[in-house]
């Protein structure tokens, strides 16, 4: 039990040194020594996780230290699972969400960055990258279930493809199973109520408030 | 090309010249005034023509270069704590506080008052934790205690508050000697201070034209008796001590620096000096002295073309406010003359981190914080930009290539602190968060944080038996002085 002790304590360190390798590494030895992978995320990884954002809640970190602890964070749990779905384990998560920038617009950064905050928060989130069409949208929810849709725009033109993302996932009778959360700098208040959305929010922290919201019970 | 502090320059060499020939001519033929018979007497005997019954000196120009050759070209100034140690004139910049204010303004009521003693301490001890003040000056002066002792009561309260080196200031020979005694007990001895006088320092200042006042002249010998560093600070105001022209008052300047360089290095050859400018213009409506003024740092800049010139460490202003409230007029003019005096390469930046409005009249806490806020990025600037082959990130950027993100790269999290300026006050929050924090604007943010200093930081105390000799000290020359009355 000790033992354990010091292993999770470990996990919790690959990711509060920002080493994906190590990350890697270790909770392949994690799972060999037989130590449950729910285990290994609750008591290991995500202690350290927390740990780096609370650090950052107190201005002593910043958002390239967020964004390698979730990238050593999320090496880590591609090995990890696999192993979660072969035991039919599931993560304890605030919820999970999925992400992506819409048809025509490239922009990038802004999403990375609530991609950490939320995932510093305890979301588990799942990036579909940039110039995302619409239907890709929608297939997507319905093969991954997400809790929320956050659908990222800079670019004034590209706000109008939000409306659209929402129009073909009601089509798809997906509508009312997913929250859907709209951001970027081209958005307003007035927009998101325009085209009947479930939360809008300017900037990454405000994403993490507005998503945990929309999943309090 | 890395750090810029150096690379702005006003003057030719040609024109550096030419205002070195003209105050040469000026101090052989026009003169100073010093009002003081034993500093006559000193430049009499090294050949300078003296009169007495105008206490006027004439002093021949050969006198200037010889002077100029004993001074050291860098010297130490020493702290409390070792770790504030400076080496001036070695090209590094460092900044001081504001200087010397008669009242504080209140900023809940924005209703001035006039400073204490309490002021004094608290604002010493906020100074002792800003990473961007190398010593500390005198930002206020108390009105609540003797006027006889005043100076005591500055140097103990400095000296109470801050293990940074410390310029306590001195009005009178008396003040001065006083608190020269301060900082023999500082140092544990007059033994440990003849080793090491420059735990002190000294300005004194020529009153323009051409003048040394009885107090200035008299400092001024006595500071160099004991090799106590010092700037010579002549601040003529172009238009009323000098004439309208910046390149006649810069004549006038000079000539008031070098006279004092010459006494000093009469009085004791190889005492460490710096050449200072505050000089300025007068404003031709109100015939105020405008500080914040871009006169004021067009002026510095020349100054400390013409103190490297002489191999001299340049004791430059900039930071000067002269806005009545902490408001954008104080912001801009708290930048221009910091910024130019940086890139100038001014040795030391009198003022920098200025905290004080209307001229030096009134000190305010938030406004302390705000001026470091802008010392803070005058000093990224002048970090200017390394290029190398790990900065040039050649090989990242192929790694990450188009459309790539660089946030999310290892090179990003090693390079970014020490590459950008991670502000303390400065406004760059989403909009939900700084709304969410009440919606402060600058100074309600700096008030705070001056707050929040001085409930949390705890300058490294004075040795217990140091102090309760200081305090002695204190009591008994105010038993003299006041009894005295």
């Amino acid at each position: 039990m000790v033992e354990s002790e010091e292993i999770f304590q470990r996990l919790a360190e690959t990711i509060t040194n920002y080493d994906p390798e190590g990350a890697v590494e270790l909770t392949k030895k994690a799972l060999t020594a037989g130590i449950q992978p729910l285990k290994i995320i609750e008591d290991g990884l995500a202690q350290g996780l927390r740990q780096v954002g609370e650090q950052f809640g107190r201005h002593e970190l910043f958002l390239p230290d967020l964004v390698m602890a979730a990238e050593a964070m999320k090496a880590a749990l591609s090995i990890l699972e696999p192993a979660l779905v072969r035991r039919g384990e599931e993560r304890r998560l605030v919820g999970r969400v999925l992400i992506g920038t819409v048809e025509g617009d490239v922009h990038d950064i802004g999403k990375s960055i609530v991609t950490a905050v939320l995932t510093a928060g305890g979301f588990e989130v799942i990036d579909l990258g940039v110039d995302v069409k619409a239907s890709a949208f929608v297939e997507k929810v319905g093969e991954l279930k997400p809790d929320i849709l956050g659908l990222s725009a800079l670019l004034s033109t590209a706000i109008l493809k939000q409306r659209e993302v929402a129009e073909a996932l009601t089509k798809a009778g997906l509508r009312g199973k997913v929250k859907l959360i709209i951001g970027g700098a081209a958005v307003t208040k007035e927009w998101a109520e325009r085209i009947g959305v479930d939360g809008f929010a300017k900037d990454a922290f405000e994403a993490l408030d507005v998503a945990k919201k929309l999943l309090s019970p | 090309m890395g750090p810029l502090s150096g690379v702005l320059r006003v003057l030719s060499s040609d024109e550096i010249d030419r205002i070195h020939q003209a105050s040469l001519n000026v101090l052989e033929r026009t003169g100073v005034i010093f009002k003081s018979p034993e500093a006559l007497k000193a430049l009499e005997e090294v050949g300078g023509t003296v009169d007495y019954g105008k206490e006027l000196a004439k002093i021949p120009r050969q006198l200037v270069e010889e002077a100029l050759r004993k001074v050291p070209e860098r010297f130490m100034l020493y702290a409390r704590n070792p770790r504030y140690d400076l080496e001036i004139g070695g090209g590094r910049i460092y900044f001081t506080n504001g200087f010397s204010a008669t009242y504080v303004l209140d900023t809940a009521t924005m209703q001035r008052r006039l400073a204490t003693l309490q002021d004094l301490e608290n604002l010493t001890k906020i100074i002792d934790s800003l990473r961007c003040v190398h010593y500390a000056i005198t930002q206020c002066v108390p009105q609540d205690v003797p006027k006889e002792v005043v100076e005591l009561y500055i140097a103990l309260a400095m000296f109470k508050n801050t293990s940074k080196h410390c310029y306590p200031a001195t009005y009178t020979l008396e003040g001065a000697r006083g608190m020269i005694g301060m900082a023999s007990i500082l140092v544990e001895g007059e033994e440990e201070f003849r080793k090491k006088p420059g735990i002190v320092n000294g300005v004194v200042c020529p009153t323009s034209p051409l003048r040394y006042s009885t107090d200035a002249a008299e400092r001024l010998m006595e500071f160099s008796r004991h090799r106590i560093p010092f700037g010579i600070w002549s601040a003529p105001m172009a238009g009323a001590t000098a004439p309208a022209t910046l390149a006649g008052t810069l004549v006038v300047q000079n000539a008031e620096v070098l006279a004092g360089v010459v006494l000093s290095q009469t009085v004791r050859p190889g005492t460490p000096l710096m050449y200072g400018s505050g000089a300025s213009i007068m404003d031709m409506m109100y015939g105020t002295s405008a500080l914040g003024s871009p006169e004021l740092g067009l002026l510095n800049v020349a100054s400390a073309q013409l103190a490297h010139h002489y191999h001299l460490p340049c004791y430059g202003t900039g930071g000067i406010i002269d806005s009545k409230v902490p408001d954008e007029q104080a912001a801009y003019e708290c930048m221009l003359s910091n910024i130019l005096c940086a890139l100038a390469g001014v040795d030391v930046i009198h003022d920098g981190v200025y905290g004080i409005l209307e001229s030096g009249m009134t000190a305010n806490y938030g406004q302390l914080l705000i001026s470091h806020e802008v010392v803070e990025m005058v000093t990224r600037v002048v970090g200017g930009i390394e290029v190398n082959d790990e900065a040039l990130a050649e090989e990242l950027i192929g790694k990450v290539g188009p459309g790539g993100d660089f946030l999310r790269q290892r090179h990003t999290q090693l390079h970014f602190r020490r590459e950008h300026w991670i502000p303390q006050l400065t406004d760059r929050v989403p909009r939900s968060e700084w709304e969410r924090l009440g919606s402060k604007n600058i100074l309600q943010r700096a008030e705070e944080k001056a707050k929040e200093i001085l409930k949390i930081h705890v300058p490294e105390p004075l040795d217990k038996d140091v102090q309760r000799e200081l305090e002695q000290f204190v009591r008994e020359k105010e038993k003299q002085l006041t009894q005295a009355k």
